[in-house]
């Protein structure tokens, strides 16, 4: 071994602590597998680079130890369309904002006059100007992200054991986050639908790290880890005066705390030419607790807050089968399979809200398939995958934006000899195809008396009982709403994704 | 083996390629329909029911002299123009009645009117005002226990709602009522001032105090008549009819609720009519000044109703009635936040609204207008301290 490979595990388990402190999940892992190396969409069964640390640190121990970069390209396409509104007898109207329940009360919310969400409002002496937020004008499902791809494989203990980090590093924005309501209250924000697992998750910095040990020539497991922040924002704000809330004084509090997610891997070779894995990966979410405390020159106090979840995963179990159909010196041609349950029936959404019992999400089965073939110096593969839903037609109040998914991923990998070092050049490129989806809201029933029955239904914004200083308000008799996902809305897409990368061997 | 290098990424440059190509539909919106027309939105059926009267406009709404400029100081004396025109305006205190009640309203200020030409705009002559009750009401109720003669302070409390905080309205009326058996006429009537405290941790006060004076002026309820009867179940059985006011706005037009009320755009110029600047500030109408958590000023021409009835247990020196009302607070502009712009709804309610009558002598309502409403004013407190109060 060369004086330099002594140091090297060292210097990246370094390396590895220093950047732990602003890594966190991410979602695009599981989107674009393991895009530096051939392991294409099965990264969970076959060994391939840096990316097992994220997807099987067990096969850490057949990658061969390398540094990696790689520049990725993703191109997301989700088109969201939303049917048209049947009639003006379902707007709000304005000049409700002092309207209450027959008995005096409150309503719960208040919308905003459907006429002004959609047109906008001119300024006059008497009201200032509203500026119109028209349904899904602020949609969030197109454009183009480029990451930079950097992967680290060293081997300790005759090779036994392997270290491996694995990062998809954004460029641009670093990260982004965003939260949106997925019923009627997002008509205050962007008035517009979202895809819900693309779109922002899309855009987070993802780091995992890995530790692969050979127990056996026929056993090696694995463990590994990736990083998620809890950060909590405290801001207290001082109202000078409840009209002029540009002038208010605001402190800022924050702590940020770094959690972390285990996966675990296993990799099995009963036979020369079989292989078969497990993984396990355990929820992933990035929290972000925002709480504003109101303090008035009156002396009144009050304070409201949320924890936000962002890029929530949820428990991920593969299994996974490799089977050699010809395996020579100069020549392999292997079979791949790969399945992965998700426990998405324990979703949370953005704002830290499970969705309706009556709207539950579904566990996911995906299954993956692929052919992967050696010839001498060159690798290449094609994988195709599948992947369900697990969102429920939305016929009700939430609109939550997905589809089904059908991903290829085509690939290949050259292998040379430069300065007398091993290195690897790769491309590879992959389409998703978001399939077609159309969901139509099912009518909200009401009581004789106008009260809802089903409160998971479309919410009437505008109860039939409102009043105005006592007197009964026209118009508000039946549904009233400015869901922006109502009476129903589809969504289709595709994703597009090449990586070129370079891996340099020591 | 080069070969077999260039197919492969040939074969990945086409695959990306193809998929590039094809053509992408951003997100979109099927056509369909949103709110009425802007000016159906937020009609309201309580808007509706507080006009249903028929919706027309007072008989001597298209005759009446000075539209448009400030409204002559009560008591002053204008020029006697034609018999007709002063005839009409001395029907001025009846422009407050809905238009459908002019029937019992139009022969009292008629009368007023034919003792007033050419004297007073604002106050009809005691022969005027007496005259008609006693063409249809008889003899003079004297001892009558439920008789409402004389002077009365009149607090008016009413409550409104904006955005979920309640504010605490009160206004300083002077009434010097004449009953003749059961039926009575307001002989003098003042509205000497105005307020409104918020309640609540949000809560903002009004404050109109610069244009008190001003509205004394001009605001009148001369005219506005009523019954007091002994009720079957004992006491008496207090009504007063429903009676409209604007201030700062051209007097009479605006008390016609057909008209709508003037916006900023729209001052009172020459014959037309419009807002008027009665605290004389250099802003719209009257400025309404706001502290609290909330700062800043309104500008503002509001239109009200009001109208009372209920049975109490004398009348003797104090009684109080349920008061129902609406108002268009018609805030035409603002210094400050739009936020101050925000509409107010009458509150729900009902006993929240009412008015507290307290008798006054002599002593307390001696002097010219202005002296009278500053004891009302100042004695508000004291006499009736409900309606005065929160």
């Amino acid at each position: 071994m060369k004086p330099h490979a002594k140091i090297l595990p060292l210097l990246a388990a370094l390396c590895l602590l220093v950047l732990t402190d602003s890594a966190h999940a991410s979602p695009v892992f599981d989107l674009t597998g393991d895009t530096a190396s051939s392991a294409g969409l099965q990264g969970r069964t076959l060994a391939g680079g840096s990316a097992a640390a994220y997807f099987n640190p067990a096969l850490l121990t057949e990658a061969p130890a390398a540094a990696s970069v790689g520049f990725m390209l993703i191109s997301q396409h989700l088109a969201i369309t939303l049917d048209g509104r049947p009639g003006t007898q379902f707007a709000v109207l304005e000049g409700l904002e002092n309207a209450a329940h027959a008995d005096g009360m409150r309503f719960d919310n208040y919308p905003i006059a459907t006429n002004n969400l959609q047109f906008g409002r001119m300024a006059t002496s008497r009201r200032s100007a509203f500026i119109a937020r028209p349904r899904q004008a602020a949609g969030s499902g197109e454009g183009e992200i480029t990451y930079e791809v950097v992967g680290l494989v060293v081997k300790l203990f005759r090779e036994r054991v392997a270290l491996g980090m694995h990062t998809l590093i954004p460029n641009g924005q670093f990260t982004k986050m965003r939260a949106f309501f997925n019923d009627e209250r997002e008509q205050y924000f962007s008035n517009s639908l979202h895809p819900e697992l693309y779109s922002d998750r899309m855009r987070s910095l993802s780091l995992a790290l890995g530790l692969g040990v050979q127990i056996t020539p026929q056993l090696s497991i694995g463990a590994g880890a990736t990083l998620a922040l809890k950060a909590n924002v405290v801001a207290p704000t001082y109202v000078v005066d409840a009209s002029k809330l540009n002038q208010i004084l605001i402190d800022m509090n924050a702590n940020v705390n770094v959690g972390v997610t285990p996966h675990f891997g296993l990799s099995y070779r009963p036979i020369d030419r079989l292989h078969f894995t497990l993984t396990a990966h355990a929820p992933q979410q990035v929290e972000l607790g925002t709480s504003f405390t109101f303090l008035l020159a009156t002396g009144v106090e009050q304070s409201s807050g949320v924890t936000f979840v962002l890029d929530y995963k949820p428990w991920q179990f593969g299994l996974g089968a490799a089977f050699d159909l010809l395996k020579m010196p100069d020549q392999t041609l292997s079979l791949a399979g790969t399945l992965v349950y998700a426990t998405w029936s324990s979703y949370i959404d953005r704002h830290g809200v499970k969705p309706t019992p009556q709207y539950e999400w579904a566990d996911t089965l995906s299954p993956t398939l692929g052919v992967h073939y050696r010839i001498g110096q060159l690798s290449s593969f094609l994988d195709a995958s599948f992947t369900p839903t697990p969102v429920p037609l939305q016929t009700g109040r939430t609109n939550y934006v997905d589809n089904d998914r059908l991903s290829t991923a085509l690939g290949t990998e050259y292998r040379f000899l430069l300065w007398d070092t091993n290195m690897r050049v790769g491309l590879n490129a992959q389409v998703h195809h978001l399939l077609q989806r159309h969901q139509t809201k099912l009518s909200t029933p009401t009581q004789p008396d106008g009260k809802v029955i089903e409160p998971e239904r479309v919410r009437d914004e505008v109860p039939d009982d409102a009043r105005i200083s006592g007197e009964p308000v026209a118009g508000v008799e039946g549904l009233q709403t400015n869901n922006p996902g109502w009476p129903g809305f589809s969504s289709a897409g595709w994703i597009l994704g090449g990586t070129l990368y370079l891996a340099v061997a020591f | 083996m080069h070969a077999d290098k260039c197919i492969t990424v040939l074969l990945s440059l086409a695959f990306l390629a193809h998929a590039s190509a094809c053509r992408f539909q951003g997100d979109s919106v099927l056509s369909g329909a949103y709110g009425p027309d802007q000016s159906q939105a937020g009609t309201t059926a309580s808007t509706s029911s507080a006009q249903t009267t028929s919706p027309t406009r007072p008989s001597n709404g298209g005759m009446v002299p000075n539209m448009g400029s400030p409204q002559p100081q009560a008591g002053n004396t204008t020029s006697s123009g034609t018999a007709g025109t002063s005839a009409v305006s001395n029907t001025q205190p009846d422009m407050g009645k809905p238009p459908s009640n002019t029937s019992a309203g139009a022969s009292t200020s008629m009368g007023g009117a034919a003792g007033a030409a050419g004297g007073s705009d604002m106050q009809p002559t005691a022969a005027g005002t007496t005259g008609a009750p006693a063409t249809d009401a008889g003899a003079p109720a004297q001892n009558d226990p439920c008789s409402l003669n004389g002077r009365w302070l009149a607090t008016v409390h009413y409550v409104t709602d904006a955005l979920g905080q309640k504010q605490y309205c009160h206004s300083y009326v002077y009434y010097d009522i004449e009953q003749t058996a059961q039926a009575f006429t307001i002989k003098k009537g003042l509205l000497c001032g105005d307020d409104a405290v918020g309640d609540g941790d949000f809560a903002a006060t009004v404050d109109f105090k610069a244009s008190w004076s001003s509205v004394a002026s001009r605001v009148n309820y001369a005219g506005r008549t009523g019954t007091s009867a002994a009720a079957s179940g004992g006491g008496c059985e207090v009504d007063f009819e429903k009676w409209y006011t604007v201030r700062g706005a051209t007097l009479p037009f605006y008390l016609d609720p057909v008209n709508p009320l003037p916006s900023a755009e729209q001052p009172a110029m020459g014959m037309t009519p419009g807002w008027e600047d009665w605290d004389m500030d250099g802003n719209p109408g009257l400025t309404g000044t706001i502290s609290g958590v909330v700062t800043g000023k309104i500008f503002t021409a509001p239109r009200q109703w009001t109208s009372m009835h209920g049975t109490v247990p004398d009348v003797s020196s104090a009684f109080r009635l349920p008061l129902m009302w609406d108002q268009d607070a018609n805030v035409m502009s603002y210094d400050g936040s739009p936020l101050l712009a925000s509409s107010a709804a009458r509150a729900a309610e009902a006993t929240l609204h009412f008015v507290q009558f307290a008798r006054l002598s002599d002593e307390q309502t001696a002097g010219d207008d202005l002296a009278i409403c500053a004891s009302v004013t100042e004695l508000a407190k004291t006499l009736t301290p409900e309606a005065a109060g929160m």
